[in-house]
């Protein structure tokens, strides 16, 4: 490691001091995203859902989402050719401006969304 | 404010001051903490059909990433085209409930195996207040959501937990660059066009990677100029649903490859064309665009999830 300061925390049964990048659960070497805000919203099929962030930046953020009529959860984006034939849901997108985080589902959903303090660059 | 926990700032930062979007770390965010990584892999039946699963045991759906194997390139979000103007990946889907974790091969080549590789974050993808598991631990470190206590608290109520591995980015291999085509019509033959960029990590394993995009185009779909959108994405033809505008990504041991590609396309209503154009009223132009792609690369080697 380039650093000779810092914190870092290795896998049960890995020497800490000796331990490969991969053993370890932390290092002070390199950032992790930051969830700034995170919850789950109700959608309409076809229409926006808007969460407000006013970072006054593009954050980055992650969104899952569940049909109302269904039980499996699936990552965003999801965009299939035709009709979904495993989810219902034949699309999942969402995009962030600097104020807010916008949810479309093509049907009526359960979505649940992180947005993280880290900017897109 | 949280009056309590950890902070790490980047080397030369003053952790007291810096920007919370700066810090490497802070326990007053909640990370997202690596539960169970693995392959799912699945050989279809005569009807291009096949499922097979892993139990998580959760007892809540959670947070997950996933990527299809294709030789060495690994293609993100499972369930969107990722491709361009050929093999799609919507037929391949991944997904969790409660307990499990699935891949569903849908209508894909019969008698085929598919593998995909997944990551599963200790970390809510619904709402949940109820009992998960309970990890050993004899040692280490654990920060608690603000109100909960941290001896007691539910791994998914817990901001950081040195059981379990956080993902991590380099910020040498965070950034942006700009894609651009020119404008075609349907009449041009071929009618099809990309470009390509690669992004070269360095890191000699295909990473995770988690990127957007904005387009100057504003007839895209929803889009506005502004608008950070996930990649993959398509825009579909109206009469075919086939992509006709796509922006697709995938990550090898040298590259994260991004791909811009349009068609213009020109389907026939059976009416005789305009004079002049092989095309009638369903003909679809694009004019020149420029798109720009903001990545985040990982430390995280997913071949060896």
């Amino acid at each position: 490691m380039a650093y000779s300061f810092g914190i870092k925390i290795s896998k049960a049964g890995s020497d800490v001091t000796t331990a490969a990048e991969s053993y370890l659960q932390l290092t002070s070497q390199y950032p992790v995203l930051k969830a700034f805000a995170y919850g789950e919203v109700t959608t309409v099929a076809g229409t926006w859902y808007t969460i407000t962030h006013n970072l006054n930046y593009a954050p980055a953020f992650l969104c899952w989402g569940k049909a109302a009529s269904g039980s499996n959860r699936f990552a965003f984006p999801r965009r299939t050719v035709g009709a979904d034939p495993v989810g219902g849901q034949q699309w999942l997108v969402a995009y962030a401006t600097t104020t807010t985080l916008m949810i479309n589902t093509a049907a009526a959903s359960s979505v649940y969304y992180y947005i993280f303090a880290d900017t897109q660059p | 404010m949280t009056d309590y926990g950890f902070k790490i700032a980047d080397a030369g930062g003053d952790v007291k001051t810096e920007d919370d979007e700066l810090l490497y770390f802070s326990s007053k965010f909640h990370s997202l903490k690596i539960y169970q990584t693995g392959t799912l892999e699945v050989t279809t039946n005569g009807s291009g059909n096949g499922t097979t699963d892993a139990t998580h045991g959760l007892s809540f759906a959670p947070a997950f990433k996933a990527y299809v194997v294709g030789g060495s390139n690994y293609y993100q979000e499972p369930g969107s085209c990722n491709s361009t103007f050929g093999q799609y990946f919507d037929n391949i889907h991944v997904y969790t409930d409660t307990t499990k974790i699935y891949l569903q091969v849908a209508s894909g080549q019969a008698s085929t195996t598919y593998t995909a590789k997944y990551m599963i974050f200790g970390d809510l993808a619904q709402t949940f207040t109820s009992t998960s598991i309970t990890l050993p631990e004899d040692y280490g470190l654990k920060v608690s959501k603000a109100g909960e206590d941290v001896k007691e608290a539910e791994l998914y109520n817990l901001t950081f937990t040195s059981s379990l591995k956080n993902i991590k980015f380099d910020p040498a291999k965070v950034g942006s660059f700009t894609m651009s085509l020119s404008g075609i019509n349907c009449d041009a033959s071929p009618n099809t066009q990309s470009t390509a960029t690669n992004v070269a990590h360095g890191l000699g394993y295909p990473p995770f990677y988690l990127a957007w995009f904005k387009t100057t185009n504003s007839s895209v779909y929803f889009v506005a100029n502004t608008d950070r959108i996930t990649i993959p994405w398509f825009v579909a033809s109206s009469t075919t649903d086939a992509p006709i505008w796509e922006l697709s990504s995938y990550c090898n041991a040298t590259n994260v490859t991004f791909t811009f590609a349009r068609e213009a396309s020109c389907v026939s209503s059976g009416m005789p064309p305009p004079i002049g154009s092989d095309c009638d009223i369903e003909c679809v132009n694009w004019g020149a665009e420029t798109v720009t792609v903001y990545y985040y690369i990982f430390r995280e080697d997913v071949s060896s999830l």
